[in-house]
C-alpha cells in the first residue's frame, strides 16, 4: 500500500487509518459528523496525496490535451483551472479531472487516484512525440484547505496572497517560507485550496497550517468526511456516479463537453446522447428520515425504478440524502421507496445540489 | 448466576446487565467508537421476541450500517426511545444511558456464556 508523506503525523494525531485506491489515509479523526460541520463553518484540512498529479509539456500540449478533454482549454490563461473530462470514443467517461494552465507549454492535470494508471497510459497513448507527461504524485504531496476560514488560515501562515488567487485559479505562494502551488478548487462544496508541495515539506506545511488554524476552527478531517461533503454538494465520484458505463449527459455534466468549439475524443457519441436525450438522470433523494441509503440500493417511483449511486447522512441537512440515477421521465419532486437493507423507506426525488454555500 | 450490575458482553460487540429477571442491552463502546457517529437505530419493539445470535436490528453509522445481534433470548419488554430519537447518545454513553432494550429473559442462566469486562477487554485486543 502507498503512504503519503504525511503518514506519520496522522498517525500520532490519532487519526483511524484505512485504505483508498491503494493508499493508506486518514478516514476520520473519530466524529466524520464534527468533521463535516468544522468544513461548513469554520475550515479543515484534509491529507488529498493520493490524488494523481500529471505534468504534461512541450510544444504542442495545448492541441493534444484539446483533442483529449471534453472541456474547452482554450479559456484558460496562465494560471486557469478548469473541471474537465476525458472520455472513450463511445462517450464513457474514462476520468473526471482539473486541469490547471501553467504556462502556454505546460499543464497539470489532477486526476483519481483510482484511475491513475489507466489516465497515464490513456493519455501517453494519445500524445504526440513532442509533448511528455511527467507523474510527480509520488515526489509530492496535495493537502486541501476547506471551509470559510481557509483565506484566513492561509494569511496568518504566512500566505496573504492567497486571497488574491480567484475560484479556480493556481497561484505559487510560501507557507511558513516553503514554496508552494495552491489552487482555489476543492471537493466539498466550501471556499477552499489545494496546496501542492514537495514531500520532505509536506509536514511542516501540515503543522503550519494546524498551527495557523488554531484560532480559526481548523479541523484535522478524514475521507469519510470528504465524501459527505462531496455527496452534500453533489460533486461526483469516480466509480459511482461517472465510470466508463456512463456518458456525461447523463451524469448531469453537460457543460463541461463543449462540442460546439472543438473536436475531441468522444465528441461524436456525446452529441448523439445530447441529440436523442439520455436514457436515465442523476438526480438527488432527501430520505423522510435518517435511514441511509447506500450505494446499490433501488429506488422506486411511479416512472420506474432506480437505484442509488452514492448515500450518506447529511450532517447539514440532518437526513439521509442520496444521489440516485432515474428513468428521464421521473416527475421533480416524486415520492419514492428506497430499499435500505431489504425494507422501503421513504423519501422524495429533488434537484441537486443538497447544499450550495452562501457566497460573501 | 451472574451478579446484577456485572455487565457482559458478546463476541459480536453487544452488552447484556441483569437487572432481576430482566436484562438490559446494548451496543459496546468498541462497538460505537468503531461505527463513529451513529444517525439511525432500527430495533425490535415491545413484545418482540429476540434470541441469542441472531441479529434483532440494526445501526447506522455515518460510515457503514452493522446488524445488531442479540445478547441474550427473551421478551422485549421496553425500548430506550432516548436513543431512538437522539442515536448519538450512543457515541456518547454507550454502556450507560446509551442502552437499547430490556428484555424479560427466558435463559438467564445463559449469560455466563457471555464474556466478562476483562475477558472482552483481552477479545478486542486480538481484533
Amino acid at each position: 500500500m502507498k503512504t503519503s508523506a504525511l503518514n506519520d503525523i496522522h498517525e500520532q494525531s490519532g487519526a483511524r487509518m484505512g485504505e483508498f485506491a491503494g493508499w493508506r489515509l486518514p478516514i476520520d479523526y473519530g466524529s466524520v459528523i464534527s468533521e463535516v460541520w468544522a468544513v461548513r463553518a469554520a475550515a479543515g484540512l484534509f491529507d488529498v496525496s493520493h490524488m494523481g498529479r500529471l505534468a504534461t509539456t512541450g510544444g504542442g500540449v495545448f492541441a493534444a490535451l484539446q483533442r483529449l478533454l471534453t472541456n474547452d482549454l482554450s479559456r484558460l490563461d496562465d494560471g486557469g483551472c478548469q473541471y474537465t473530462l476525458m472520455c472513450r470514443p463511445d462517450g464513457g467517461v474514462i476520468d473526471d479531472l482539473i486541469v490547471c494552465r501553467e504556462s502556454a507549454q505546460r499543464y497539470l492535470a489532477v486526476v483519481n487516484a483510482s484511475n491513475h494508471a489507466r489516465d497515464c497510459s490513456w493519455i501517453s497513448e494519445h500524445l504526440p512525440e513532442s509533448v511528455s507527461m511527467t507523474d510527480t504524485t509520488a515526489q509530492t504531496s496535495m493537502l486541501a484547505l476547506q471551509g470559510p476560514n481557509s483565506v484566513r488560515i492561509l494569511a496568518a501562515a504566512g500566505m496573504a496572497e492567497a486571497s488574491e488567487i480567484g475560484r479556480f485559479r493556481l497561484g505559487a505562494g510560501r507557507i511558513s517560507h516553503i514554496e508552494v502551488m495552491a489552487s482555489r478548487t476543492g471537493y466539498t462544496g466550501e471556499d477552499g485550496f489545494e496546496i501542492m508541495c514537495d514531500n520532505s515539506a509536506a509536514g511542516d506545511v501540515w503543522k503550519a497550517l494546524m498551527s495557523a488554524g488554531a484560532n480559526y476552527g481548523l479541523t484535522r478531517c478524514g475521507l469519510a468526511a470528504r465524501d459527505v461533503l462531496r455527496i452534500e454538494a453533489a460533486l461526483p465520484l469516480y466509480g459511482h456516479e461517472i465510470d466508463e458505463q456512463t456518458n456525461p449527459v447523463e451524469a448531469g455534466l453537460t457543460r463541461f463537453v463543449k462540442p460546439e468549439n472543438k473536436e475531441f475524443v468522444g465528441r461524436e457519441a456525446i452529441v448523439e446522447v445530447m441529440r436523442r436525450g439520455a436514457r436515465r438522470k442523476l438526480v438527488g433523494v432527501r430520505m423522510a428520515g435518517r435511514a441511509i441509503p447506500r450505494s446499490g440500493a433501488a429506488v422506486i417511483c411511479e416512472a420506474g425504478e432506480g437505484a442509488v449511486t452514492s448515500g450518506t447522512f447529511s450532517p447539514t441537512l440532518g437526513i439521509g440524502v442520496a444521489i440516485a440515477y432515474m428513468p428521464p421521465t421521473a416527475a421533480a419532486e416524486a415520492p419514492v421507496e428506497v430499499v435500505v437493507r431489504g425494507r422501503a423507506q421513504p423519501g422524495s426525488l429533488c434537484a441537486l445540489p443538497f447544499y450550495t454555500r452562501r457566497r460573501a | 448466576m451472574g451478579n446484577r450490575d456485572e455487565i457482559r458482553y458478546s463476541r459480536t460487540h453487544e452488552w447484556a446487565r441483569i437487572e432481576g429477571d430482566l436484562a438490559r442491552i446494548g451496543l459496546s463502546d468498541y462497538a460505537q467508537e468503531h461505527l463513529g457517529d451513529v444517525v439511525d437505530l432500527d430495533l425490535p419493539g415491545p413484545g418482540k421476541r429476540v434470541r441469542e445470535g441472531e441479529a434483532m436490528g440494526s445501526v447506522d453509522s455515518v460510515k457503514a450500517a452493522s446488524d445488531i445481534y442479540s445478547p441474550v433470548t427473551g421478551e422485549v419488554v421496553e425500548v430506550n426511545s432516548a436513543v431512538e430519537s437522539s442515536p448519538e447518545i450512543v457515541n456518547q454513553d454507550a454502556e450507560g444511558t446509551g442502552w437499547l432494550l430490556l428484555v424479560r429473559l427466558e435463559l438467564p442462566a445463559r449469560i455466563e456464556n457471555l464474556m466478562s469486562k476483562a475477558e472482552y477487554g483481552e477479545y478486542v485486543r486480538t481484533l
